[in-house]
C-alpha cells in the first residue's frame, strides 16, 4: 500500500509541470523519502522555491532526486540529479533550463576525510543567451560545465590539513561573423564553434589549535584561469583565529577573524588587503525559547588612501518559541530578522505553527522586505500518521515594481 | 577568562569596521548557511561568475564578477551580502 502511494506521488510529481496552471495559481509537490534498512535512502521531489519570481501563468521550479548509499562504514556514495526548469519570461535570465549531475563518493575515517565529486550541468541550447563572458573575445553560449572536486582533510593531533580543489571545464559554442570575400556579401553569414574555458580553483589550509577552543590558521586560495593570459588568475594568501566553544548542550558559541591579501592584478587597490569577521551565538532554553544571532563583517583597507572601508554587513536574529511541546500538538512561533542595508537584502520574517484539532495543523507566515517584496501564507497540514501528511497551502506575494502573484500550493509529505 | 577576551576583541574590532565608509565596488560572497543551492543566482549571472560548490551551496568568482547585483536581486533568501 505504501509503496503504491510512493509510485503515485511520483507520477504526479512528475506531471506537475503539466497540469493545468490558472492565470494565478501554482501547483508544487514537495519532497517525500524512502529510507531502506540497508543504507540507501531516495530522496525526490519538486520545489517552488527555486524560482520566486513568477508572471502569469508560467510555471518555474526545481525537480530533485537523490540517492545515497552506505558501501561500508568508512564509504558512503551520493547520486542526484537536479532539473531547474522555468518559463518566466525574465529579461534578465541567461538560462531557462538547466540539468544537473552530481556523482559523489565520500570516504570518513577517525582522522581523514576525502570526498571526490564529479559534477555535469547542461544548458537547453534553444534557451540559454549568449554572453560576453571575461578573458573571451567572442559572445558565447554556455553549453555545458564539467566540475571536479576533490576534498581532503586530516586530523594530525594539534594540526589539521585542508585541501580543497575544483577543476572546471566550461564549454561553449560562440559565433564568428564570416565574410566571404570573393563572392558577393549575401554569401557573408555567421559561423557557430566550439571551445573550452577551463578553471583551477585550490584552497589549502592549516590551522592549529593553541588552547582548547582556540585555533589559529593560515590559508591559501589560487585560481589558475589556465588561458595564456593570466590576468583572471587570482591568489588570495592570509590567516586568522577561530573560537569555537560549546559550553554546553544548550550553547555555543564561534567566531572567526580572517584576514587575506590579495594579489590579483583584475583587482583595483582598495581591494588589496581584506578582514572577515564572523561571530554566531546559538542558545537554547529549557522554557522553550531558543535561537542564535549571527553577524559577518567585511571590510578592506586602501593602501592608496589609507583608509578602511565597509565592503558588507549581515546581522541575523533567529529566535523560536515552542509551546505545547507534546510530541503530538507541537506548536512554535518563529521570528527572523537579516539586515544587510548594503545589498539591500534586509529582511524578516515571522511564522506560527499551532496544533488545531485532529491532527491538523496550521502554519502562518508573512514575509518582508523592504527593498523586495512581502508575503503572506497560511498553510494547512493534515498528519495521517506521524509520518505521513496532506496539506493544502495559500500564498500571496507583492515584489514591489514588479508584479503581484497569489500561489495555491497543494503538496503531500510521506516518509517511510 | 578566555571567551570575554575574544569577545571584548571581536566587539571593538566590530564597531571600528562598522562606522566606515563602503566601497564604491565592492565584493559579493555568498552566505552558506543561507544559501538554500537553489541556483537562481547562477541562472541569471551575465558572467558565468556563479557556480556550485561541491557542498550544493553558491560560490561567486570574483575575478569574472562584475558586481552587477542581479544575484543578489533574484536570490529568494536573501544570502548574497
Amino acid at each position: 500500500m505504501k509503496r503504491s502511494f510512493g509510485i503515485l506521488l511520483i507520477v504526479v510529481i512528475l506531471i506537475t509541470p503539466v497540469l493545468a496552471l490558472t492565470n494565478w495559481s501554482q501547483l508544487s509537490l514537495r519532497y517525500f523519502s524512502i529510507i531502506s534498512g540497508d543504507g540507501i535512502e531516495i530522496m525526490t521531489g519538486a520545489s517552488q522555491d527555486a524560482d520566486k519570481i513568477n508572471t502569469k501563468g508560467k510555471l518555474g521550479t526545481l525537480y530533485q532526486h537523490e540517492l545515497t548509499g552506505k558501501i561500508n562504514n568508512n564509504l558512503t556514495f551520493d547520486i542526484s540529479v537536479d532539473i531547474f526548469y522555468s518559463e518566466k519570461s525574465h529579461e534578465l535570465r541567461t538560462s531557462f533550463l538547466t540539468n544537473n549531475l552530481n556523482l559523489g563518493l565520500l570516504y570518513r575515517g577517525s582522522k581523514t576525510n576525502l570526498i571526490l565529486k564529479f559534477s555535469n550541468r547542461n544548458y537547453d541550447p534553444n534557451q540559454t543567451n549568449y554572453l560576453n563572458l571575461p578573458g573571451l573575445s567572442n559572445d558565447t553560449q554556455q553549453q555545458s560545465v564539467f566540475n571536479t572536486y576533490m576534498q581532503f582533510d586530516h586530523d594530525f593531533g594539534k594540526v589539521d590539513l585542508d585541501i580543497y580543489t575544483n577543476l572546471r571545464d566550461l564549454e561553449y559554442k560562440y559565433l564568428v561573423y564570416e565574410v566571404d570575400n570573393i563572392r558577393d556579401e549575401e554569401d557573408d553569414e555567421f559561423e557557430t564553434y566550439s571551445a573550452s574555458d577551463y578553471d583551477l580553483y585550490s584552497d589549502l589550509k592549516l590551522s592549529m589549535s593553541i588552547f582548547e577552543n582556540l585555533k589559529i590558521f593560515s590559508r591559501t586560495q589560487y585560481k589558475n584561469d589556465l588561458n595564456p593570459t593570466d590576468l583572471f588568475d587570482q591568489i588570495n594568501l592570509g590567516g586568522g583565529f577561530q573560537y569555537h566553544n560549546t559550553a554546553d548542550l544548550f550553547s555555543s558559541l564561534k567566531s572567526e577573524v580572517y584576514y587575506y591579501y590579495d594579489f590579483s592584478k583584475f583587482r583595483n587597490n582598495e581591494l588589496d588587503h581584506n578582514l572577515s569577521m564572523k561571530i554566531r551565538y546559538t542558545r537554547r532554553f529549557l522554557n522553550g525559547f531558543n535561537g542564535f544571532v549571527s553577524y559577518i563583517n567585511r571590510s578592506c583597507y586602501d593602501t592608496d588612501t589609507a583608509r578602511i572601508y565597509r565592503v558588507s554587513n549581515m546581522l541575523r536574529l533567529h529566535i523560536m518559541y515552542s509551546y505545547f511541546l507534546t510530541h503530538q500538538k507541537n506548536s512554535s512561533i518563529l521570528l527572523g530578522v537579516k539586515y544587510n542595508a548594503e545589498n539591500e537584502g534586509t529582511f524578516g520574517f515571522l511564522e506560527q505553527t499551532q496544533y488545531l484539532i485532529k491532527n491538523i495543523y496550521s502554519t502562518a507566515k508573512v514575509q518582508y522586505s523592504p527593498d523586495n517584496f512581502t508575503s503572506y501564507s497560511i498553510k494547512l497540514e493534515f498528519y495521517l500518521n506521524p509520518l505521513q501528511s496532506i496539506w493544502i497551502k495559500d500564498e500571496y506575494q507583492d515584489f514591489f515594481n514588479l508584479q503581484r502573484q497569489n500561489l495555491l500550493l497543494v503538496g503531500s509529505t510521506v516518509i517511510f | 577568562m578566555k571567551k570575554i577576551i575574544v569577545l571584548t576583541i571581536t566587539a571593538v574590532i566590530l564597531l571600528l569596521f562598522i562606522s566606515c565608509d563602503r566601497i564604491n565596488n565592492p565584493e559579493y560572497n555568498v552566505d552558506k548557511s543561507s544559501c538554500n543551492s537553489c541556483g537562481s543566482c547562477l541562472s541569471i549571472c551575465p558572467r558565468d561568475a556563479v557556480d556550485i560548490g561541491q557542498d550544493g551551496k553558491a560560490i561567486i568568482d570574483q575575478t569574472k564578477c562584475n558586481q552587477c547585483g542581479k544575484c543578489i536581486a533574484i536570490c529568494p533568501q536573501q544570502a548574497i551580502f
